[in-house]
């Protein structure tokens, strides 16, 4: 690069208003310029450039600066620190002499008083300490009104539990308090539960009687709604539980709904003998077991028979006279006691013997005749003893019973009630619609005069094949007397008729008709101007001066230029207004109207002269007479895939809904 | 300064003084006066690599002293 081009190329720039490049030949620019290039500066690469080690230096100098700035901080922690070591240590050094060591004994006495009463207070805020603590121990009193989740059977075993607070959020039952639980009865508790949900249970078990009386309408699930029933009970003041002593003492079971033992009857005897007969309960809890058909072996005392004749008396005398045998002393006292407490129903078994049986052979005769005495005797007392029995309890009964006074409801009363409602119902309340309409549905489930008279619709629908005035019984029905429309919305709910897009048809038509009309009255205005025009060249003599000849030539010219007018007028009129319908129609041998598919199907097979076989056209035979069949139907005929029953069908369909048609 | 050198590869190079802070439009009015073509006409770009944006300075594509641009015909598109 020479001097001089760059001279040449600088007039270029500076002419550009660019920065003229250095000549190297030229003495440098004064530095003038330096202040303006500070004024912009880092504007250009160089300014940059040059910028960089003046900020490299200013980099380089604060660091040298933090570090003088270090060292001097640490000289001077170093000689705090080393002044701190050197400095000698204040307070009373181990080998230092106490001042109160260098007391005599005058003054020791003399503070001693003070001495003591420092000890003496001392001792007095350690006694109150461990009163205090004493105070806050925890005995079995503060358990009281402490629940404990179990139940209060499970901790009869006698061994000792130990029960723990049970784990549950802090706020979770701030009002009910503490609960206490034994881990290993918990986990008892919810292992039985499991198996309890493995046994799968029946939902209704009609041999599940609830003996505690406390019945529930459907009470399999009483868990799911009012959640699961607790097990607990609350501690009582010395720690025992409240319902322990009650449930120690108290019976087992209360029975409220009390079954009739057959066994119970064998025993009448103990109820009769016994004055105050207060609770059933009691009555049966402290019945002895039942007898047993035999006598036991002490009782009966064996005798050799005399005679064989005496053994058949006896019995005959059994058996005719078994109440008033009169020598029999037990038997008279089991009476006097009955009439003390009621009606007399039964005697006492007789348990007079022969004595006299001879082997064993009479013995086990007399022991049937026995045993077949018994039961006689037992079936004969029954009805009235049950009678009695019943009412004695319905006495005892009603004294405690007052206040429950309910009425007692079971799953099968429930049911039995739920079906006499609802035929009480169906008989007060009919159909509010089988009023005003006679339905098939009604017609199928009701009596043989409604039958009759769904025969008769059928017929008359038949005649008439459109149902004039029979209202449906479904809601919204078209009726045929409502006019075209419904009739036409009738059928085609039924469809009986296709849905066509009526609205385009019926535009078309409109158009053709709008345009027929149109050329019509374009005709008739062509005509009228023609016959004027006539009338006017007749009026105004031109005709008469011309010869015939003419007049024809001129009337000729006449009629072409109106016709090219009139052809005109048409041409345009056709052109904007004629939209020819063009449709093929085909049908069939029957005058069925084809489809598209169908008439090419016919046409071919004509062409070919050869046409289906014989299935396929079977099949098709067979199609058609089933829509023609359906056609035919009648409406109400509910039993076929037609009528009322597709149509109710369809409607459920159109409106998304499910159903059942009950016929 | 730079020296930057421009070659079209028919025969026409061209060395042509400029500062790196130079634009490419002034730079290209500067390779026009040397080689005798239309700035306009004027492309500019290192080999095999996209042509130079006037709107940018030679700084920006990295030319420095020495380099050589490829020059070719802009037709404008």
């Amino acid at each position: 690069m020479d001097a001089a081009s760059i001279e040449e190329i600088n007039k270029v720039r500076r002419a550009m208003g660019m920065k003229p490049l250095p000549v190297p030949g030229a003495v440098d620019q004064p530095r003038g310029g330096t202040p303006q290039q500070d004024a912009d500066a880092a504007s250009t690469l160089e300014t940059r450039e040059a910028a960089a080690y003046d900020n490299f230096r200013k980099v380089r100098e604060a660091e040298e600066a933090k570090k003088k700035r270090e060292e001097r901080a640490a000289a001077i922690k170093k000689a705090r620190d080393k002044a701190q070591r050197f400095a000698p240590l204040a307070g009373k050094g181990l080998a230092d002499l106490d001042e109160d060591d260098n007391l005599d004994a005058k003054s020791w006495l003399k503070t001693q008083k003070k001495r003591q009463k420092k000890i003496d207070a001392a001792l007095k805020l350690e006694e109150e300490k461990a009163a205090a603590q004493a105070a806050a121990q925890h005995t079995a009193d503060d358990l009281e009104g402490v629940k404990v989740a179990h139940d209060v059977t499970s901790f009869l075993d006698g061994d000792e539990q130990i029960l723990t607070l049970k784990d549950t959020g802090v706020l979770e039952n701030e009002e009910e308090g503490d609960e206490l639980e034994n881990l290993e009865l918990r986990e008892q508790e919810i292992l039985q539960e499991r198996l309890d949900f493995k046994k799968k249970k029946p939902l209704y078990d009609p041999n599940d009687i609830d003996e505690t009386g406390e019945h529930t309408i459907l009470s399999k699930y009483d868990e799911d709604i009012d959640g699961k029933k607790k097990k607990a009970f609350t501690l009582a003041g010395a720690g025992t539980s409240i319902e322990l002593a009650d449930i120690l003492n108290a019976p087992v079971q209360k029975r409220k709904n009390q079954t009739v033992d057959l066994d119970m009857l064998g025993m009448p005897r103990f109820h009769i003998a016994q004055p105050d007969l207060t609770l059933t309960n009691a009555r049966i809890d402290d019945a002895p077991p039942p007898t047993s058909d035999y006598l036991d072996a002490s009782e009966i005392k064996v005798k050799k028979p005399k005679k064989k004749s005496k053994s058949t008396r006896q019995r005959r005398a059994d058996d005719d006279d078994v109440l008033f045998t009169g020598d029999e002393p037990v038997a008279v006292d089991a009476e006097e006691m009955d009439l003390d407490s009621g009606p007399v129903t039964y005697t006492k078994k007789r348990k007079v013997f022969d004595d006299n049986l001879l082997d064993d052979e009479d013995l086990q005769t007399s022991l049937a005749l026995q045993r077949k005495d018994a039961l006689k005797k037992r079936k004969k007392t029954r009805p009235e003893d049950i009678a009695r029995l019943l009412r004695e309890e319905a006495d005892e009964s009603s004294e405690p019973d007052v206040k429950l006074g309910g009425l007692v409801i079971d799953e099968i009363s429930e049911f039995v009630n739920g079906l006499q409602v609802e035929r009480a119902e169906d008989k007060k309340a009919p159909n509010p619609k089988a009023g005003q309409a006679v339905t098939a549905m009604e017609a199928d489930s009701s009596g043989e005069d409604e039958e009759m008279k769904d025969a008769d619709i059928k017929q008359e629908s038949r005649e008439t094949s459109l149902l004039p005035d029979l209202p449906t019984g479904v809601e919204g029905e078209k009726l045929v007397d409502q006019g075209m429309g419904a009739t036409l919305a009738l059928l085609k709910d039924r469809q009986l008729i296709e849905d066509q897009n009526g609205g385009e048809l019926n535009e078309k038509f409109r158009q053709k008709q709008k345009f027929l009309a149109e050329l019509h009255r374009r005709m008739a205005l062509f005509d009228d101007e023609t016959r004027n025009q006539r009338e006017r060249d007749r009026a105004s003599g031109r005709l008469d001066k011309m010869s015939i000849r003419e007049r024809e030539d001129w009337q000729r010219h006449q009629n072409t230029i109106r016709e090219q007018h009139h052809s005109k007028v048409m041409d345009q009129l056709f052109r904007e207004g004629y939209r020819p319908n063009v449709e093929l129609r085909y049908t069939d041998a029957d005058g069925r109207s084809l489809d598209a598919k169908e008439a090419f199907k016919e046409l071919s097979h004509q062409f070919h002269g050869k046409g289906s076989g014989k299935g396929k056209t079977d099949k098709r035979l067979k199609k058609l007479a089933e829509e023609k069949k359906r056609m035919a139907q009648s409406m109400l005929d509910a039993s076929q895939n037609v009528g009322l029953g597709t149509a109710a069908s369809h409607q459920g369909k159109k409106r998304k809904e499910a159903g059942v048609r009950l016929a | 300064m730079i020296v930057v050198t421009v070659n079209d590869r028919l025969g026409t190079k061209a060395q042509i003084p400029a500062f790196p802070s130079d634009l490419v439009s002034q730079f290209k009015i500067m390779v026009a006066m040397k080689v005798g073509r239309e700035p306009h006409e004027i492309l500019l770009k290192r080999q095999g690599e996209r042509p130079f944006k006037d709107q940018l300075s030679l700084a920006d594509y990295g030319v420095s002293n020495g380099v050589q641009l490829d020059l070719e015909v802009d037709a404008g598109d």
